[in-house]
């Protein structure tokens, strides 16, 4: 079975309409065929981001990690000596990397290091590759 | 996590009843709600999912504060580092 372990870019992209691709993390974030996965790491640093770099209101964020909570499988940050054999050029990518591989999951990230670094342990996509191979219906505004 | 169970009663059409029942017959599913239960299944998947009014509140703010995909990239990846030294206690990103 496939299961998407999201990284924060896709999180935090939902909600960043810069580009028409955003569209494609909201998609996946919302779709209910493919299970999906992440860790407290993860999630610390959506909160941080949307808590002290832009200082979005307190009780949106608590509510979005609180949906993020219901659409996702949240697992425990892996410890130091479980990364450790992980090899990538950012060693901050490790725990990542390592919970996707942990879990058997394809890496659905928007980052092209990470991404890079994942593909020799793990599958790992690109937001809109992942729209693409797994035919994910685009979400829609209500009209 | 709660676990929400429930029946619905449905009205369908003599038509559409003799159908289920071929397929019930046929061995395609063990009963009625069986049928029904996978229709549904079956539609949910199908619907392309309507964004929620959370998360188009929250686009509304990330478009007020400017917020670009180029940007959030980074500011993650600043975060990522403070957070990886604070976890782990280890001053050297990268390897």
């Amino acid at each position: 079975m496939n299961i998407f372990f999201l990284d924060t870019t896709i999180i935090i992209s939902s909600i960043v309409p810069d580009r028409s691709e955003y569209i494609a993390c909201v998609s996946i974030l919302l779709q209910n065929n493919i299970p999906l996965l992440t860790n407290d790491y993860v999630i610390k640093e959506t909160r941080r981001v949307l808590e002290d770099f832009y200082s979005f209101d307190r009780s949106d964020i608590n509510q979005f990690i609180e949906f993020l909570s219901t659409k996702l499988d949240i697992v425990k940050t892996p410890s130091k000596e479980e990364f450790s054999k992980i090899r990538s050029n950012d060693k901050s990518d490790r725990p990542i990397i390592f919970s996707a591989k942990k879990h058997e999951c394809i890496l659905i990230t928007d980052d092209i290091p990470t991404k890079k670094d994942a593909l020799k342990y793990v599958m790992a996509l690109h937001s809109n590759e992942a729209i693409e191979v797994f035919e994910i219906k685009l979400a829609k505004n209500r009209s | 996590m709660e676990t929400l169970n429930g029946s619905i009663t449905a009205r369908l059409t003599g038509k559409d009843i003799k159908k289920i029942d071929s397929l019930i017959i046929a061995g395609l599913y063990n009963n009625r709600s069986d049928f029904l239960k996978n229709a549904a299944r079956h539609l949910l998947r199908e619907e392309a999912p309507e964004i929620p009014d959370l998360i188009l509140r929250l686009q509304l703010q990330a478009r007020d504060k400017h917020i670009s995909k180029d940007k959030a990239l980074k500011d993650i990846r600043n975060v990522r580092h403070q957070l990886y030294s604070e976890s782990f206690g280890d001053e050297y990103i990268f390897s």
